[in-house]
């Protein structure tokens, strides 16, 4: 071979070296991530707000209404100083004792009180394990007094000793109201607030496109199984979550039922709430509405939470979320698919009317226990949507609902 | 400057530096972004003997490497049609139908076929046969003699394993659906043979329609291995337990479903018939819900 040939070879050769070794260098450098990928569980996990206490939260009353001599206004949820008041009654409540008597209220004071949509169980907000048998539908604080008042769900008048008195702030905010003393009008208020609310869409929920990431820990293993009916199945083999055509979304982790020993309610709201929040996210101002202990058999126990919403300050009376949580977390959750949606032009809502005539009866304002604004759910040649109502509750446990645009009762197709 | 000098001292040196990164990259057991994983000899043994101090014997060849696996996306292989043509071939004979809540089932004289809604399908022939002189090889043969008048097992069946069940003295035959050279467990062609012949036939078959999702790596054997040990400690366990096969694969049910993805697994079966199947990915055990699987 010529030496200029030679040498033009070896250059050619040099160069292949050269980039042969660069590519060595990258595969070395950049190519080699380990045998397997880590998993980053709390990294992947979206925690959408600081969880812990909020659990006060979750159990927001219906309204509020607070009233001075001849005054009375009414909170609901969202209105400018709620949830400065219920923090206040809730603070007010802690270490309450049950009181012997019935001596009635001191007269001449502001009084506060709150209605809650589902009776509630006392010990959540006295702590007192004495009370957890003890549901509540309204609780009632007097300013400067340590006495508190509350209404069982049957209609029950009781009485508890505070260890502080309430020092109630009159804080701005909420809308004045009309009471309508029920029949123990020397003590509760059912005031009917002066609200003006239009008819809210229902609409599909909507589903991130990053729910997998939400719900499993490294979704790279999870599977999906489309079914017939067109629901998608995900499932890493031990959890599953189930997203049907409608939006709605089920989740169930088997892994993840409880050991034996006792679990508070409590406890179980903070799980559910840090659950809800870095999955699905809460709606807008969520409550408990229902919750039952439930069991798997030899001394494991848990809480079934059912949760709704009150978009625009009004309670829809309809699950929304239902989580069933024990000692080693979430055991399964349901997210419905439809929820509140664009709401329309506001109208007056008409107060009812008494005597107001059923079907079967005439009801005296008498007979009436409490009243609370809300959103029942309509369906009406297809239109799906969330109607404004009374929600009038007869002293005999009687429900029903007046539509609040009518004054009528309420038809919900 | 002695350039051709220079340039020879330089090939050289990169010759031995590119000779360096090669065994580099090829010794190194965490290449390659798991696309390859490896499992050395002190990792084989401490497994092997925490086996045994479990009171499991391992027989079964364990891979020294497991190529990184995607998912893969499956449906079902028959259709109602398809299945009644196959186990009763395209006879005029009359074909009685019945619907029941999850199933359909075709019956002509003897012969029962029910198709369950998650494609899984049992036929069964009730005393229509001739008695035999029943052994493992017989039942075998007369398991694939049935299939033969279908024109044969379904395509990519692998024989696994045949037991008999000591209380009914019948067996049990199992093949596996296999694609690509990996096993689609779930996917299992089974025959009950009694003394008196073929009694019934289980299929659950599936189409792979593509891969879903990146390939990653899979856990080592080994791991697999140690994860059905635990399972097994707890478990009741009659007699000597013995790891007959391992082998990497994917793993489904039969579901209600149009598509669905399979995982890969470690298929860990034993002797005395039990299998285990636990997940590549994560190394959770996969527990399969219905009866009619193994």
């Amino acid at each position: 071979m010529k030496p200029e040939r030679l040498e033009a070879a070896k250059t050619v050769l040099l160069a292949a070296l050269v980039a042969c070794s660069l590519f060595l260098t990258w595969q070395v450098w950049w190519g080699t991530p380990g045998q397997y990928e880590p998993l980053e569980p709390a990294a992947r996990w979206r925690v959408a707000r600081e969880t812990g206490s909020d659990w006060v939260r979750l159990v927001r009353p219906a309204m509020l209404t607070l009233s001075a001599g001849e005054s009375y206004w009414v909170f609901l949820p969202g209105d400018p100083g709620f949830d400065v008041l219920f923090d206040e009654m809730v603070s007010a409540l802690k270490g309450a004792e049950a009181r012997e008597g019935s001596e009635g209220f001191p007269e001449g004071y502001a009084r506060f009180q709150a209605d809650f949509a589902h009776p509630l169980p006392l010990d959540l907000f006295s702590g007192n394990a004495e009370h957890a048998d003890t549901r509540v539908r309204s609780l009632l604080l007097i300013d400067s007094q340590a006495i508190a008042g509350y209404m069982t769900d049957s209609g029950n008048l009781a009485w508890l000793s505070l260890n502080h008195p309430p020092e109630l702030e009159l804080v701005p905010g909420g809308v004045s109201g009309t009471p309508i003393l029920s029949s123990d009008a020397s003590l509760w208020v059912t005031a009917i607030p002066h609200l003006t609310r239009g008819v809210t869409s229902a609409a599909a929920l909507e589903i991130g496109h990053d729910v997998l990431d939400a719900f499993f820990l490294d979704p790279s293993v999870v599977r999906s199984i489309e079914e017939v009916d067109g629901a998608l199945i995900y499932t890493d083999g031990v959890r599953g979550l189930r997203v049907y055509t409608d939006g709605t979304l089920e989740f169930s982790d088997p892994s993840s039922l409880p050991d034996r020993g006792n679990y508070s309610l409590l406890s179980a709201l903070l799980e559910a709430d840090t659950f809800i929040a870095s999955t699905v996210g809460w709606p807008e101002y969520p409550y408990l509405v229902d919750y039952a202990r439930v069991s798997w058999g030899e001394g494991k126990t848990g809480y079934r939470l059912v949760f709704s919403c009150s978009p625009r300050g009004l309670a829809i009376d309809q699950p929304m979320i239902e989580v069933t949580v024990g000692n080693r977390g979430v055991v399964s959750a349901r997210r419905m698919g439809t929820g509140p949606g664009q709401a329309g032009s506001s109208l007056p809502m008409i107060p009812p009317v008494f005597p107001f005539d059923l079907p079967e009866r005439t009801v005296q304002v008498e007979d009436v226990r409490h009243i609370l604004p809300a959103y029942a759910f309509s369906e009406r040649a297809g239109y799906r949507s969330y109607r404004p109502v009374w929600v009038i509750t007869l002293v005999d446990g009687m429900k029903f609902l007046v539509n609040a645009h009518t004054g009528t009762l309420f038809q919900n197709r | 400057m002695d350039w051709a000098k220079a340039k020879t001292i330089l090939i050289l040196c990169y010759l031995v530096l590119n000779l360096f990164l090669g065994y580099r990259l090829y010794a190194d057991p965490g290449r390659s972004e798991g696309r390859l994983t490896v499992v050395d000899s002190a990792q084989l043994a401490r497994t092997t003997a925490r086996l045994a101090e479990a009171g499991i014997k391992l027989v079964a060849p364990v891979p020294e490497r497991a190529p990184a696996l995607a998912k893969i996306t499956l449906r079902h292989r028959y259709s109602q049609k398809e299945a009644v043509s196959l186990f009763f071939g395209d006879s005029e004979a009359t074909i009685l139908r019945q619907e029941e809540p999850g199933r359909t089932i075709y019956r002509r004289g003897k012969e029962i076929l029910t198709f369950y809604d998650n494609g899984a399908m049992i036929f069964r022939l009730e005393g229509n046969q001739m008695p035999v002189i029943l052994d493992s090889a017989a039942a075998r043969r007369i398991f694939e003699e049935f299939w033969v008048d279908r024109g044969g097992l379904p395509e990519g069946a692998r024989f696994d394993s045949i037991y008999r069940d000591e209380r009914s003295g019948k067996f049990i035959v199992y093949y596996y659906q296999e694609t690509d050279n990996r096993g689609i467990y779930g996917g299992q062609a089974v025959g009950m043979v009694g003394p008196g012949g073929l009694e019934t036939v289980l299929l659950t078959w599936f189409d792979v329609t593509g891969s879903a999702g990146r390939t990653r790596a899979v856990i080592p054997p080994t791991d697999a291995l140690e994860m059905v040990a635990g399972e097994v400690k707890v478990a009741e366990r009659p007699r000597e337990l013995i790891i007959e096969s391992l082998s990497l694969g994917y793993f489904t049910e039969p579901y209600n479903a149009r598509q669905w993805e399979a995982v890969p697994v470690w298929r860990v079966r034993f002797r005395d018939g039990r299998v285990y199947y636990v997940n590549a990915y994560t190394g959770e055990l996969e527990v399969p819900s219905g009866n009619l699987f193994r």
